[in-house]
């Protein structure tokens, strides 16, 4: 009988563990492609905020520290210029880098795939160095 | 939470089949219920093998798990011999990647790994996130097995009462099994512990009565019907805290919700499933603060430090700082802790300004928590998380008393309120917040024609230039504000004392600082207790203050007493609340229960005779202790009824000193004093002179006491009726507008009405029973009307004395004499014809036992006044009083 008990948690065991191998591509392009783009739209969004870059660009002719004269006028809105750019290109920069993390995610299966490939082959001798 | 049961299947009579397949109602589980559209079933195997399954299930998981992090941590490694290998240069890396070797190979693999252990995670994350949506939709029909619901604690615990179960040989599985194995779960106790109740003995009760507690019943799956239930409840409780996964003390709110017999064991230590669930929402309480303040202090790092705005349209303010606290600045160094149940207040207090730019007043007594509303806003500033206009914004407290401390010149105090308004109007980025507006009502300095610097905050809110938050008490708003240029300029939020929950709340959001403080630990009762006797016996101070002062104290107290389990329980604040107010609110103690139903005798050790009314007396004590009165009145209103000199006065002060502590606890009125309606304005107050009265007065300073109205008959009518409100609602509104709390008074009113008529009685040889209908019916309802009579609980007769008892008091009085004279190192005794003499020649029919205080005064202290003074006395000397005020010397001998 106790026999009989761990090969039925065997048994239950491997079927998991195969139905969970089997999903793992499907997960990875379907739920995980999913989060991923999520977390794509959350961090562009929060870069935003901490960037305060909408508020910038609102405030674009306002004065800088209340100073309300012409020459005040011109420094700021030269100060608003360089500072609004500064920081657009930060920005710019964040979401190329999220976005690469997205196409990462994308690619990363076929790179694996594709290195693994190209890798097992040197067992079979052909590229021994 | 009320309890629910499965329901049993009456389609297949509990067979799960019918008509040779499965049953299309239970879908073969027998019984089931539904609710949110979600088929709940139970459906868990408990056996030798299903719970080795389990658990080699559990191991086999970790071990995966395990693997998958060695991976992670061989993918590092590889990772840097690989990099090793290239020399760190980009170029040779990608020429030794693109160059076929085993060591490539194993980073590739391992990279697979670690993205199978990333997806073995979040993908069990997910569907139970997935799970979890759709069994709250009610739109999607789900059909839920409870046993996929359980953490892994609780699927152990079923598998470990199973075992338990076997061990003891009682089957099959109920209550007392599952309460046994769930008795030694750490969350488990934790909740107890709070509940004051330690878990050992608990277990080793059940343990030792499982055969006979466990009754034999049928079972499914090897559970009795009232586990089946329990699971079903213990469900219920987790998606009523809107959780994922059944934990171990849900499973015991399910088991005090389903059980009779379990309800019934834990009311044996007053825990009952509404305790349970408090105490579970102050675990809940505690865990969501700490992720408010986590998520705090991550906003905090990208508020700017100084106070510029992040638009750079502010500009600096260096007279608003001098006088001023930036709040934003402080929520941002994270000084404030998060709010706790104020959120509609805040709420409130955002879209008044928001809806027209307006300037509000905060409106509360202090200690109701208006700082901890503004403080609130302080944080939700600092994170960002408010509407636009509050944005980018300060909020920046500023000081009154700092503002006009040392400006002495004429004009000076003007100038700096000017210009620091100035400063925040053209910054454009700043919220002021003015504690106790009414400090600016009426400064101005010198010379100034009269405009004081509220008229100038005025004049500039209406124009629009600032937003102002402002605070101030109920009192000083009527008195200072309202109606004035200022008051019209600022919307009023009304910031009212917490409810019982939400103080609670409160209590258990700070109670951790306490208990670190200290090194103590509170239970749920203790703080429940501070809450009502907080609210009860401190009329004066606010919630929640009062309420944490009073749990700091007590932490104090408990702290102090250095006893072995540092655990405040619900008697520690009734013993604190106690000595402050000198009422007996603890539990009644053997030797007090003693005295209490022994307290007739207690009264009669210094009241003669009067047998009818001491027990009256009594009686209304022992009720208003066993507090079984009316919270809403006053303890006790009774009606002294009888000739003078009788002990109506004494009787009344005995009754202060036994149930308040002393003699001196008593509030005494003289209502001959107050014969004229005039005389209303001294007892309540006026509103012309301005002046307190003296009833309210003093009640308010000694609202736990007993009051004596002495001869209330003489009192006018209409003061008799404010007397009728008092004895029904148990507080009165003076004219000043306060109310005075009177439910913690014993009120006593003597009254010599009807005094013939007893003696009349009497004298016919009546006891008092018989003739006590007729006195209240007859002879004195043209002095008190019917329904003023009707607030007394008791209406006290008091009897002439007999000589007997005229001789006793006697005693009582030399007793007295003795007592003074021992403080002098002197004996005193008296011969018992001395003792009668004095009793004849100090009865009076009419004046009762009164004139004899005089007679004893005149004869004994007056003779004993001269021999003291002629130094013929000295210590340790005996007195003897004798006949016709004769005294002798008895010389002291010996050692």
């Amino acid at each position: 009988m106790t026999q009989n008990i761990v090969v039925q948690a065997f048994k239950t065991l491997i079927i998991d563990l195969i139905g969970e191998v089997l999903y793992f591509p499907i997960w990875w392009y379907s739920a995980g492609l999913f989060k991923i783009i999520l977390f794509f739209i959350r961090s562009v969004k929060n870069t935003n905020r901490d960037l305060a870059l909408g508020l910038l660009l609102r405030n674009f002719f306002k004065p800088m520290f209340g100073v309300q004269d012409r020459t005040g006028r011109l420094i700021s809105l030269f100060m608003r210029f360089i500072l609004v750019l500064g920081r657009l290109i930060l920005f710019l920069l964040l979401v190329i880098f999220y976005l690469l993390v997205v196409l990462f995610w994308v690619v990363l299966p076929v790179i694996v795939a594709a290195g693994l490939y190209y890798n097992f082959r040197i067992f079979y001798g052909q590229y021994k160095v | 939470m009320a309890s629910i049961k499965f329901d049993q299947c009456r389609a297949c009579d509990e067979q799960g089949r019918s008509g040779g397949k499965q049953c299309d109602v239970c879908f073969g589980q027998k019984e089931y219920f539904v609710s949110n559209n979600n088929f709940l079933y139970w459906q868990k195997e408990l056996s030798y093998g299903s719970i080795f399954v389990a658990s080699f299930k559990r191991t086999a998981n970790l071990i995966i798990n395990g693997f998958l992090i060695v991976a992670v941590i061989l993918t590092i490694i590889v990772g840097y011999v690989i990099l090793n290998s290239a020399s760190f240069d980009p170029h040779a890396l990608w020429i030794y990647l693109n160059s076929p070797s085993n060591i490539n190979f194993y980073l590739w693999l391992l990279v697979l790994l670690d993205m199978y252990l990333y997806y073995r995670l979040s993908s069990a994350a997910s569907r139970a996130k997935k799970l979890t949506a759709n069994l709250r939709d009610r739109n999607v029909f789900v059909k839920h097995n409870i046993a996929d619901s359980l953490t892994e604690e609780v699927a152990e615990i079923l598998d470990k009462a199973w075992l338990y179960a076997k061990f003891k040989r009682v089957f099959p599985v109920g209550v007392w099994h599952l309460l046994y194995i769930l008795l030694n779960d750490r969350d488990v106790r934790m909740v107890l512990a709070r509940l004051g109740v330690g878990t050992e003995n608990l277990r080793d009760r059940i343990d030792d009565h499982l055969s006979v507690w466990v009754k034999d019943e049928a079972d499914i799956g090897g559970l009795t019907k009232n586990v089946r239930d329990a699971l079903l409840n213990a469900y219920m409780h987790m998606t009523e805290r809107q959780g994922r996964q059944m934990t171990e003390v849900d499973l015991l709110g399910g088991l005090v919700v389903a059980s009779e017999e379990i309800k019934n064991f834990f009311y044996d230590f007053s825990i009952d499933e509404n305790k349970i669930d408090n105490v579970i929402t102050w675990v809940n309480i505690n865990k969501e603060l700490i992720e408010r303040y986590r998520h705090f202090r991550a906003r905090a790092s990208f508020k700017p430090k100084s106070g510029m705005n992040r638009a750079y349209t502010a500009i600096a303010t260096p007279l608003l700082n001098t006088f001023s606290e930036d709040l934003t600045l402080l929520a941002k160094k994270g000084y404030f802790p998060p709010m706790v149940a104020r959120d509609k207040e805040l709420a409130e207090l955002v879209t008044t300004i928001e809806s027209d730019l307006s300037s509000v007043i905060l409106i509360g007594e202090p200690g109701v928590g208006k700082d901890s509303i503004v403080d609130g806003l302080a944080n939700k500033m600092m994170a960002e998380e408010v509407p636009d206009l509050f944005q980018d914004k300060r909020l920046v407290s500023v000081s009154v008393p700092a503002l006009i401390s040392g400006a002495t010149g004429s004009g000076v105090l003007e100038e700096r309120f000017l210009g620091i308004l100035r400063e925040s109007a053209i910054s454009g980025n700043i919220i002021l917040y003015i504690d106790n507006i009414h400090h600016l009502v009426g400064v101005s300095s010198d010379s100034s024609q009269g405009i004081d610097l509220a008229a100038v905050l005025a004049g500039e809110i209406r124009q629009g230039n600032i937003i102002v938050i402002a605070s101030i008490p109920n009192k000083e708003y009527t008195a200072f504000i309202e109606g004035t240029e200022l008051g019209h300029t600022l919307k009023k939020i009304m910031v009212d004392e917490p409810d019982k929950n939400q103080a609670i709340k409160m209590m258990e959001a700070h109670v951790g600082t306490v208990e670190a403080k200290h090194g103590v630990y509170f239970t749920y009762d203790a703080l429940e207790k501070i809450y009502d006797l907080s609210d009860r016996y401190m009329p004066d101070q606010q919630l929640p203050k009062k309420a944490i002062d009073l749990m700091d104290e007590v932490g104090i107290m408990v702290a102090k007493t250095k006893r072995q389990d540092p655990l405040v329980r619900a008697e520690d604040v009734a013993v604190l609340v106690s000595h402050k107010t000198n009422i007996p609110l603890t539990q009644v103690t053997a030797a007090e229960s003693t005295k209490l139903l022994n307290l007739e005798e207690e009264i009669h050790k210094r009241i003669v005779g009067q047998d009818e009314a001491v027990k009256q007396v009594a009686t209304a004590l022992r009720r208003a202790r066993a507090e079984l009165r009316d919270k809403k009145r006053p303890i006790a209103n009774l009606l002294f009824l009888g000739p003078t000199g009788v002990g109506k006065t004494e009787l009344a002060k005995t009754v202060a000193e036994k149930y308040f502590g002393a003699e001196e606890n008593m509030i005494r009125l003289d209502m001959s004093e107050y014969q004229t309606q005039e005389n209303l304005d001294r007892l309540i107050g006026s509103v012309a002179s301005g002046k307190a009265g003296q009833l309210t007065e003093a009640v308010r300073h000694q609202p736990f006491a007993l009051l004596l109205l002495d001869e209330i008959e003489k009192a006018h009518p209409d003061i008799l009726n404010i007397f009728l409100q008092v004895m029904e609602d148990g507080r009165l509104t003076d004219a000043l507008g306060r109310t005075v709390d009177f439910t913690n008074l014993i009120i006593v009113a003597t009254s010599n009405a009807g005094t013939a008529y007893i003696q009349d009685q009497i004298r016919a040889g009546k006891t008092i029973e018989e003739f006590k209908d007729a006195l209240i019916r007859d002879e004195i309802r043209n002095i008190f009307r019917p329904e003023f009579l009707n607030r007394f609980d008791a209406t006290i007769i008091f009897r002439p004395l007999t000589p007997e008892e005229i001789l006793q008091i006697t005693g009582l009085l030399l007793k007295k004499v003795a007592q003074r004279l021992e403080e002098k190192g002197i004996f005193f005794e008296a011969t018992e014809a001395a003792v009668k003499e004095l009793a004849r020649a100090g009865f009076d029919p009419i004046f009762g036992a009164r004139p004899l205080r005089r007679l004893v005064q005149e004869k004994v202290d007056n003779s004993l006044a001269e021999f003291l003074l002629k130094g013929k006395l000295g210590r340790r000397d005996t007195v003897v009083y004798d006949v016709g005020g004769e005294i002798k010397v008895r010389k002291a001998e010996g050692f």
